[in-house]
């Protein structure tokens, strides 16, 4: 017997068994997340030789019994997430059985079981199940208060950054010592204060002689720390602040190249804002982070703790009472800081959202202005922005409170010892000195106790900042680099999709799609829009891999082949055309830095852009912007055509590359094209029909299906759905004649 | 009060008649806004998504067709409610969380931040990895710890 699907329990499996009147064993049995009243609850399909029945997970009785032989159709469908099953038998209403689409693989495997095992009854054939699918459940624990899972603690994010921080070990323990020795030399002075005042300052008061020997002495000591300890933080703070500027640089590079390497189904579920944001100013707030606060901190620590040990050493008592408040104050640290946490999470993400807007808007600008919306614009920005408002007052009103109380008990606490102190004076336990350097070191103690709670809200913020660049940096792409990818230099440039199907999310785009395409072969690819022309571009260029099916380029599986080898043998011309900023030259040759002059000129003179490039007063110098707005749409697609020339690709994918032209310069870039397309297997999608004239093959799309497949002449002449298609077209011709 | 009849058939397709005639089968009822006006603006299609008949309100059919959409619409637009969000595994995307929903307790995985979807007001559309959609009604009245896990993942 084979479980496919959700597994049952040993008690339900038994249970469902005996569901089951006939002796004969059960075969094949799929269980489903969801119950047929469409409740998030197990239930069961299966079947033994003859029968096939359907239960839950509590009842002792079959919701729904079918014998083969009764069994007309059995199909699947999906929508939204969920699946369903259903199963008609002779003269009775249809029966369904759904299951979250999450197990969509072990229903379809158990469908085709099912269909075989009917088949090999009528054939008086026994039949044997074979594969098992274990798969993601939806179904949560039969107790989920007790579902356990792993703590989210986003300090720890933190400690992830260790990874770039690793390479300058070296440079850091440096840095460390060095903190050690300049914080060291910063508690001499203190130090020094005591016998300045026992054994200079308060004898030379009751009377004795000033003693100038020692009086230098001391203060000559005074003056050599400082400047020791100038010298020393100097150092240590170059030298951290530069390490912590690499660690910063290296955080960001890395990002944006995994970035790079992320696959489109990313980018396209990403706001671009947000993205900008992750990459720009968290990487830059966790740099600033390591370089100042985490810096900052380690010192204070060392500080704190010398200091308490220095005051341990001179009066037991008397340090034990200044140590006091210490708990208090982390305890209060400890509870701002979970306060503060959630709420610089949030202030980010609006942050993001006010980026959005931003990226949204400024592109769109020609819109917004035609539409003469730029009041509303300025509003939803507005609207933002007080949101950003809202979320930062919230914390600011425990943030403000915070470093007051931090202060007042700084004051409090030298107060304590103040009085404690004259006490002690008073009972000769201690002299005037002692307390003097109590008092100097305390001050210090405390203030640097107090610029430590600053570091909760920054530690926090980067902490925020680098489980959002983790976010990225743990995203796997969805079309991953093979194991031991296959080398190839040049393709030949045959392709084939065999019984390709692939979805966006639930959407079923292409539904068992198979083709053969020749080297050096054209193919237009037609249909209405949404019929799956791109995503099967898409495919061929693996931007996404498909779920089902297999794309071979020379008979090899494409997620074998070295992922940029692959896409250098490939020439893309979109509709588009997206030009860098940069020169033209640059922007010719982007698929081949290093190609010359001669290159890039042969290039741009086959895709017919020589002529109108030297008509620039910059010739191939000239720079283009951000979306080559100083040239016509005719004009930027001949250099995308120039481009994809240059790499001299062996396949070449024209995505409506004359979509958006008029018909004078839709002759242009086809004069540039056809010598593209020499002797490269060419896929081409075009809406008008015309200009597939030269195609070898046209293959018309229809849903997610190929539906037609022949030469131009051929298709026209079956009068099937191509027909259709180039009569609406020539109808639309002879229309806009007219009104020529 | 439109003249078309809406008919569920044995192998549990729907056919659109005009008194004793069909007109078209298999036909589907497709809902224009399925968030903003779930009960409202029904298109009938057929199986090429060409539109036979526009419903403004289901009340303008006659009661047994009314039933067979509702019936059908019922399957086609399986949204759950959240009712309560138990647990999550993690506040990072993605984030497997355990929900009470009107149709029983339930796992849900958010892939990503993005998953969640504002429909105005307090009205929330959460996507499920699966692409399986769960509506939040009203998100402020949810109880303390469920808004508290929400606030996680919302700016």
């Amino acid at each position: 017997m084979k479980i496919v699907g959700f597994s049952p329990s040993e008690s339900e499996l038994k249970r469902f068994e005996r569901c089951f009147d006939t002796p004969s064993p059960l075969q094949v049995v799929f269980g489903s997340d969801m119950s047929t009243e469409l409740n998030f609850s197990k239930s069961f399909l299966g079947f033994n030789a003859q029968t096939l029945i359907a239960s839950d997970k509590a009842s002792e009785k079959p919701l729904f019994t079918a014998q083969f032989t009764d069994i007309e159709h059995v199909s699947v469908g999906d929508h939204g997430g969920l699946s369903t099953v259903l199963i008609h038998c002779k003269g009775k209403q249809v029966f369904r059985f759904y299951a979250s689409f999450s197990l969509h693989r072990a229903l379809n495997e158990f469908v085709g079981l099912l269909e075989d095992a009917i088949r090999a009854a009528e054939a008086g054939t026994s039949h044997v199940a074979q594969i098992a699918h274990p798969m993601p459940e939806l179904l949560a624990e039969e107790d989920p208060e007790t579902a356990t899972f792993e703590e989210p603690v986003s300090s720890r994010a933190l400690l992830r950054l260790w990874r770039f921080a690793s390479p300058y070990k070296a440079r850091l323990f440096v840095g460390l010592i060095l903190t050690l020795l300049s914080t060291g030399a910063t508690l001499v002075a203190p130090y020094l204060s005591m016998p300045l005042m026992d054994e200079v300052l308060i004898p030379f008061q009751n009377g004795q002689p000033m003693r100038t020997d020692l009086a230098t002495l001391y203060l000559g000591g005074l003056l050599a720390s400082a400047v020791v300890a100038a010298a020393l933080s100097w150092a240590r703070t170059y030298l951290l602040a530069l390490v912590s500027e690499r660690i910063g640089s290296d955080l960001r590079t890395t990002t944006f190249r995994h970035l790079m390497s992320l696959s489109l189904d990313y980018f396209s579920a990403k706001r671009t804002g947000d993205l900008i944001s992750r990459v720009s100013s968290e990487t830059d707030r966790i740099n600033l982070f390591l370089s100042l606060h985490a810096l900052d901190f380690v010192t204070d620590v060392i500080m704190i703790v010398m200091t308490a040990i220095i005051l341990m050493t001179i009066d037991f008592q008397l340090a034990l009472l200044t140590l006091l408040p210490l708990p208090l104050i982390a305890w209060l640290i400890h509870m701002v800081r979970e306060r503060l946490r959630t709420g610089f999470e949030k202030v980010d993400r609006v942050w993001g959202e006010v980026n959005n807007i931003l990226t949204d808007t400024i592109p769109g600008i020609r819109v917004v202005k035609a539409f003469a919306q730029e009041v509303r614009e300025s509003n939803r920005f507005l609207a933002a922005n007080t949101r950003n408002l809202e979320v930062n007052d919230r914390i600011n009103k425990t943030w403000s409170l915070f470093a007051p109380t931090v202060s007042l008990l700084t004051e409090v606490g030298i107060l304590v010892i103040w009085g404690f102190g004259i006490y002690m004076i008073m009972n000769n336990d201690i002299t005037v000195g002692v307390l003097t350097a109590f008092l100097a070191y305390i001050s210090r103690f405390y203030s640097r106790l107090d610029s430590m709670s600053r570091i909760v809200s920054v530690t926090q913020k980067a902490a925020a900042g680098s489980k959002r660049i983790f976010d990225i940096l743990d995203y796997k792409s969805s079309v991953p680099e093979a194991e031991n990818p296959v080398k190839i230099d040049r393709l030949r440039g045959e392709l084939e999709l065999r019984d390709v199907s692939f979805r966006y999310g639930s959407r079923q785009v292409l539904d068992g799609v198979s083709l053969k395409v020749k080297a050096g072969e054209m193919i237009g690819l037609v249909g209405h829009s949404g019929s799956g022309k791109s995503t099967l571009v898409n495919l061929l260029c693996r931007f996404y891999d498909i779920a089902d099916g297999e794309v071979l380029a020379d008979g090899i599986d494409i997620r074998k082949i070295d992922l940029t080898q692959y896409r250098q043998n490939i020439g893309l011309v979109l509709q588009e055309p997206f030009l860098f900023f940069g020169t033209i030259a640059e922007n010719i040759a982007y698929g081949k830095p290093n190609a010359t002059r001669q290159e890039i000129i042969a290039a741009a003179r086959l895709a017919h852009a020589h002529e109108f490039i030297l008509r620039l007063p910059q010739g191939y110098d000239s720079l283009v912007g951000e979306r080559g707005q100083s040239l016509s749409g005719g004009e930027r697609q001949r250099i995308s055509i120039a481009r994809a020339l240059l790499i001299d690709p062996k396949i070449l994918i024209l995505d409506e590359a004359t979509s958006s032209v008029d018909s004078q310069t839709e002759k242009e870039i086809q004069k540039a094209l056809d010598n593209l397309v020499r002797g490269r297997t060419t896929i081409a999608i075009a809406h008008r029909l015309s200009t597939l004239r030269k195609a070898d093959r046209i293959v018309v799309m229809d849903r997610g299906k190929v539906v037609e497949e022949g030469p131009h002449q051929a298709l026209l002449d079956a009068k099937g759905h191509f027909w259709n298609l180039h009569q609406a077209q020539e109808k639309l011709k002879q229309e806009q004649a007219l009104y020529d | 009060m439109i003249n078309q009849r809406i008919v569920e058939t044995e192998n549990g397709q729907l056919a659109l008649y005009v008194g004793g005639e069909m007109l078209a089968m298999p036909i589907f009822p497709v809902l224009a806004f399925p968030f903003s006006s779930p009960r409202e603006s029904i298109s009938l299609v057929d199986e090429y998504s060409k539109e036979l008949v526009w419903l403004d309100n289901l009340n303008q059919l006659e009661d047994s067709s009314r039933q067979v959409v509702e019936n059908h619409l019922a399957r086609r637009e399986f949204r759950p409610r959240i009712k309560r969000i138990v647990m999550v595994s993690t506040y990072a995307t993605p984030s497997v969380w355990n929900l009470q929903t009107d149709h029983g307790p339930c796992k849900f995985e958010l892939p990503s931040e993005e998953s969640i979807r504002r429909l105005g007001g307090h009205r929330l559309v959460l996507t499920h990895a699966n692409g399986m959609q769960f509506i939040i009604e009203n998100m402020v009245e949810l109880d303390a710890k469920s808004r508290q896990i929400l606030a996680r993942f919302m700016a």
